[in-house]
């Protein structure tokens, strides 16, 4: 404790503008590294995906490493994220709901101003390209720093927190382990829950491990009929007439890019829609109510469902993409069958779909201790 | 009193004797004051000053080499294909194009003495691409280097050879073309889409496009080949471009019709391939030198 004050008083003191040539009173400097090694432990994420997924671009300027996951991890359930100590990231982020908001359609913020928006989830996400619904944030880092100041979720200010988190000393510690310095700010916070958002991975679900090993990790008939539904496209006479019966769902959820093609989509929930969607990022009209495609993965425990959460279970989505489909003027083309409302499964189709998204549902990853709560550093945290 | 902080999968960690071991570490603890001394001392610097965008040069180590840049154009009815933008086709109905992407593979250069030299194994060209942020931001040109000399034919692939249609798209980096963040890659079929076509059709003549289509071909047989004369002349250094075009219209009212108004949509179904064929003749029929 002794070397630690130490290390901040000199910090102090090198940063007030305190030069040995101006001032003959002052206390030896002392180095606030001279306490502490920064020697962080890289970690190589990519190992831990399954083969068959795409591969983590990492930036190159936030290399994951144990200490920044493990720094990551504090914050991201850290209540001193918020104004009033009451909110973390994790907050609205459940483990045990796939990382969305308990099952709510839309989050409330620490003012309890309820959002528009339903909190998605944290799967994979090194593997995505944009963030948010509508895409505005490019990276985990740059998509961490909006949460504080958004006046219906954290509703603080990047200073407060800075301030906040660098009076908590284990916490100075843990920022100098992973960035080599002791002042945190809101560019090392949210490196660090990014580096930690990246080790969120999820790969070991029924599917997955069927995928590796078929005959070790059979699925059921109804799952394996499910699956080739959610692989077709539906085909009929041009007369309503199935030919060939298929959920298409693979266009935008194929599954060689983890369930979701990380693109944006109008996919006919409203012949209008009130969220503007990319629209709000790109200034034009036609990308009205585009969304990002979630990944399905972990679908069984991340309801409710779509960018504003209307749909309360698998069945309701199931249902709408089936009947559902409204004209929306710019549905994406893949919607083809929007005319008929949609791919018309039978009743024994839609359990069979059903049956095959179950499969998705990675328990390993929900429970995963390391993706959980840690003990806190500061008392009284929850 | 020692700091202590404990994590789930973690053991108790007293800072303290942590510490204590730590600062024996003078060499290390030098080095790292030099680099908080060069992080103080570099705070001059202007942050807010961008960096340059990122140009994509021709490989000048080569030796003995010259440069050609290719570039891809595409119409529709004549026009420069916009993402959106209305065009009439054959049958005057209102078209709307949203997504026109393809692989242009195994290109040649043929010399005059009939040698031919790959000079590009692969690349995506994206005129419109309905996913992207910015589906008007267009990716149609790629440099290549060659040996300097005379030329008097290209050869190109629109689509894959079987051997790179049965490569496994997440070998390769993210920016690579046969990449999966492309978004071409067929899960079920294990094998890449070639030509992405897709938009809306005013079907009932009221001036809004109200169905849509969508064209995906795909499998070894849809790859289409075609030499396209052209002499080129290349001294050491030299920048020759070379621009190919082709025409949104003829890829459905080519030598072979495919109303997209009827036959809206092909992705794989080997029912349905002869859609694919037609898009594919028709496509290489239309691609031509400018």
């Amino acid at each position: 404790m002794r070397y630690f004050l130490l290390s901040i008083l000199s910090l102090l003191l090198v940063f007030s503008g305190c030069r040995r040539d101006e001032c003959d009173n002052c206390p030896p400097a002392i180095d606030p590294t001279d306490t502490l090694v920064y020697d962080p432990t890289p970690v190589n994420l990519n190992e831990r995906l399954p083969s068959y997924l795409p591969r983590m671009d990492i930036p190159s300027d936030n290399p994951t490493t144990e200490e920044g996951i493990r720094f990551g991890r504090h914050l991201f359930y850290e209540p001193l994220l918020s104004a009033d100590g009451t909110q973390s990231c994790g907050s609205c982020h459940n483990q045990a709901w796939g990382f969305t908001d308990n099952g709510n359609a839309v989050s409330v913020g620490i003012d309890g101003i309820a959002g528009d928006r339903n909190s998605m989830q944290i799967i994979n996400a090194g593997l995505r390209r944009s963030f948010f619904w509508d895409g505005r944030s490019e990276s985990l880092e740059i998509q961490a720093l909006e949460p504080i100041n958004n006046p219906i979720e954290m509703h603080d200010t990047w200073p407060n927190v800075a301030d906040k988190l660098n009076e908590v000393e284990e916490y100075q510690v843990m920022n100098f382990e992973a960035f080599g310095t002791i002042t945190i700010d809101s560019n090392t916070v949210t490196k660090a829950i990014a580096q930690f958002e990246r080790s969120l991975i999820s790969g070991n679900s029924k599917y997955d491990r069927w995928k590796m090993d078929p005959i070790k990790y059979p699925m059921t008939p109804d799952e394996l009929a499910g699956r080739q539904l959610f692989f077709r496209d539906r085909e009929d006479d041009g007369n309503g007439n199935v030919i060939i019966s298929g959920a298409d769902c693979f266009h935008c959820h194929g599954d060689i890019t983890d369930f979701t093609d990380n693109r944006f989509h109008n996919n006919g929930l409203d012949i209008f829609s009130k969220d503007p969607g990319l629209l709000a990022v790109t200034g034009k009209e036609e990308d009205r109510g585009r969304f990002k495609t979630p990944t399905l993965r972990n679908i069984a425990v991340t309801a409710p469902f779509m960018h504003d959460g209307r749909f309360p279970n698998l069945d309701s989505v199931i249902n709408f993409y089936s009947e559902g489909l409204q004209p929306a003027p710019n549905i994406d083309p893949l919607m083809k069958n929007v005319g008929i409302g949609g791919v018309r499964l039978t009743d024994d189709e839609k359990r069979q779909l059903k049956a095959f998204l179950l499969t998705l549902t990675d328990e390993e990853f929900n429970n995963n201790p390391d993706y959980g709560p840690p003990t806190p550093v500061v008392a009284g945290q929850p | 009193m020692g700091v202590t902080f404990t994590d789930n999968h973690n053991d108790q960690i007293d800072v303290m004797k942590i510490q204590k071991m730590k600062r024996r570490n003078i060499a290390r603890n030098v080095i790292l004051l030099t680099l908080v001394a060069s992080v103080v001392f570099s705070c001059t610097k202007d942050d807010s000053e961008e960096c340059p965008a990122p140009v994509i040069p021709p490989d000048t180590n080569a030796v003995d080499s010259s440069y050609i840049l290719m570039n891809f154009d595409a119409t529709a009815a004549g026009e420069v294909l916009e993402w959106r933008k209305q065009y009439l086709d054959e049958l005057g109905r209102i078209n709307e194009n949203e997504q026109a992407v393809y692989y242009v593979s195994n290109v040649y250069l043929i010399s005059d003495d009939d040698q031919k030299t790959m000079i590009e194994d692969v690349q995506f060209i994206e005129h419109v691409d309905r996913g992207d942020l910015d589906p008007s931001e267009d990716r149609t040109m790629f440099y290549v280097t060659v040996a300097s000399g005379s030329y008097k034919a290209i050869e190109l692939t629109v689509g894959l050879n079987p051997e790179q249609n049965a490569s496994d798209p997440n070998s390769f980096p993210t920016d690579h073309p046969l990449s999966s963040s492309k978004g071409t890659y067929w899960d079920m079929s294990t094998a890449y889409r070639f030509v992405m076509i897709e938009g809306r059709i005013d079907t009932t003549g009221d001036g809004d496009p109200d169905e849509v289509y969508g064209f995906h071909t795909g499998y070894d047989q849809s790859a289409r080949t075609k030499t396209f004369t052209k002499t080129l002349d290349l001294s050491l250094n030299d920048t020759a471009r070379v621009d190919f075009t082709w025409e949104v219209n003829e890829v459905f009212f080519g030598d072979e019709t495919l109303d997209v108004a009827v036959e809206k949509t092909w992705h794989g179904e080997m029912s349905t391939y002869d859609r694919a064929e037609r898009i594919s003749n028709n496509f290489i029929k239309s691609l031509r030198l400018k």
